[in-house]
């Protein structure tokens, strides 16, 4: 069905206002990279001048503009359709020897079964039988490609979103046969290999009443595209809802000054704010937020791992730099990749240190694992229910 | 007839190619599973090498360089076992035996030591048997298809 809709019918409804380019924080560090210069172009009969731009892969797909659009204009989609055309060659993987086609090639093959529960820590106690299973997403992977690059603490995410299950009594299914969600693949126009993916994980998926994730990429497109593109219908949820729910404090004799990292893939696509600061104020913490923030977040710069250049460089830091202003000692990210760009930031030499240490939400609520006090009220309610 | 592995050899131009090269002047035997690609040094090494050549077929893939210490380059060939170390921890995460990828030093005087890592390593893919890249995709589904039924008929 979704074969039907020409690139220009996402974008028809535009005015030609142009409050997307005065909310892009591309069009900020790139000249003459508008959205509204790009919609206009399509709108106009000039869509496959514009298809054969490398515009389309310069967008962070961020959602900045599709949140600020009075006519709800569907930007990412028309990005990502123009992607898929594939009339431009203007998309550039960043790290495309250790993550270009090859790796997803071997990964995509049914023969082969990636293996993950062996690099946890042995305190994590998992349950093939559980009704919740835990979709642990690429970290495993970025784990051994970046932690001695740039110091990504990709399996402690792992790790510590399993002992947070087990804190609140879940213990969660992990799966040695769960594949990549295909997001990236998605984003990038790659549907194909999206479509195999979504198929090969579907089939596990579909047995398991709740699906935890701690990566919003995955949240996302479990939650969403499966449904919309393959009506695959899953129940997913971000740790940090499904945690919410069920902790009610979290004693912590350490509070510290905290800042919030908003990913694009949590916030503005998937509507998440309020949950994981909850679990913040929580834990004690002095949840202090940066100058843009909620639906107005800065994006980490990159999205699908495409066109990582200068340019986006000084996206981040001008992220870093607002986060430094806040006064925190510690910002929080929701997720792994947006961790992975921000410390490549600070582990660049030319950039100037900024000294905030960068910490996933799963991690830092982990430190207090001990003083997790469970809602005992709302297991009765759901209980007598 | 039994199965010859096919392996990918990524040597070195300075001491394992010409370590290759004194191997077939010599006349020492070998057996003919490897494909020799020259690279000017084995930090040239990269870790696509490894997942293009198993994406494409391969049983296994050596890389081969000089003894630390000899590097044509200074240091080459330890930017070569960083990357080599990191590859062989990817291999083993997507499900790729880490035993199929394998970093050898081998010098220029050591022809004897290039066939005899050659007849080890065919020995080893051997007893592995083919990449799992290359089964026939229905040996898996069927195994599935058949877990699903014990799975759905116990519940």
């Amino acid at each position: 069905m979704a074969q039907e809709i020409s690139i220009e019918d996402f974008v028809r409804t535009c005015y030609q206002c142009g409050i997307c380019s005065g909310a892009c924080p591309k069009a900020v560090v790139k000249e003459g990279f508008l959205p509204r210069k790009m919609v206009h172009e399509m709108i106009t009969g000039n869509a496959e001048r514009e298809l054969a731009s490398d515009d389309a892969w310069d967008c962070l797909t961020c959602m900045n503009c599709q949140k600020k659009c009075p006519m709800k204009v569907d930007f990412v989609n028309m990005v990502r359709e123009s992607r898929r055309a594939g009339k431009s060659s203007g998309g550039k993987i960043a790290h495309e020897n250790t993550l270009g086609m090859d790796f997803y090639n071997i990964l995509k093959n049914a023969n082969v079964t990636p293996r993950r529960k062996k690099f946890l820590a042995k305190d994590t106690k998992t349950d093939e039988n559980s009704d919740v299973l835990y979709f642990m997403g690429c970290v495993s992977y970025f784990d051994i490609i970046f932690k001695d690059d740039v110091g990504f603490e990709g399996m402690d995410i792992a790790d510590n979103t399993i002992r947070l299950l087990n804190a609140v009594g879940v213990e969660p299914a992990v799966l040695d046969e769960e594949k990549c969600c295909g997001h990236d693949q998605y984003w990038r126009g790659d549907t194909e290999t999206f479509e195999e993916f979504a198929k090969h994980n579907a089939a596990f998926l579909k047995k398991y009443k709740t699906i935890v994730t701690a990566c919003p990429e995955c949240y996302r497109t479990l939650g969403v595209e499966y449904k919309e593109r393959l009506g695959i219908d899953l129940n997913v949820l971000h740790i940090s809802e499904f945690l919410a729910e069920k902790i009610s404090k979290i004693e912590n004799s350490e509070p510290k000054k905290v800042t919030f990292h908003d990913s694009c893939r949590l916030g503005r696509f998937m509507d998440v704010y309020d949950a994981p600061r909850e679990l913040l104020k929580k834990a004690g913490h002095d949840v202090l937020e940066m100058d843009k923030t909620k639906e107005e977040a800065l994006c980490c710069g990159v999205s699908a791992f495409v066109n990582c250049d200068d340019e986006n460089k000084k996206i981040r830091q001008r992220k870093m730099q607002d986060a430094v202003e806040t006064g925190a000692e510690i910002m929080v990210t929701p997720c792994p990749k947006c961790q992975i760009h921000l410390k490549c930031l600070q582990s660049d030499k030319s950039a100037d240190g900024y000294d905030i240490k960068i910490v996933d939400l799963t991690t830092l609520l982990a430190e207090n694992i001990k003083g997790i006090k469970i809602d005992s009220k709302k297991e009765d309610n759901k209980e007598r229910e | 007839m039994e199965r010859e592995p096919n392996i990918v050899v990524f040597a070195c131009n300075w001491c394992s190619y010409a370590g290759a090269d004194l191997a077939g002047v010599s006349r020492i035997q070998y057996p003919p599973t490897v494909r020799l690609i020259r690279v000017m040094c084995s930090g040239r090494f990269d870790p696509d090498f490894a997942l293009r050549a198993f994406a494409k077929g391969a049983d296994g893939v050596l890389v081969m360089g000089c003894h630390p210490g000899d590097c044509h380059y200074v240091e080459g060939n330890l930017k070569a076992e960083v990357k080599v170390n990191m590859t062989a921890k990817l291999l083993d995460a997507v499900g790729i035996d880490p035993e199929r990828f394998r970093l050898e030093w081998v010098s220029a005087g050591e022809g004897s030591r290039f066939a005899s890592i050659v007849k080890e390593f065919t020995l080893t893919l051997k007893k592995l048997g083919p990449s799992p890249l290359l089964a026939t995709p229905n040996v898996q589904k069927s195994s599935i298809a058949e877990r699903e039924q014990v799975e759905t008929g116990g519940s």
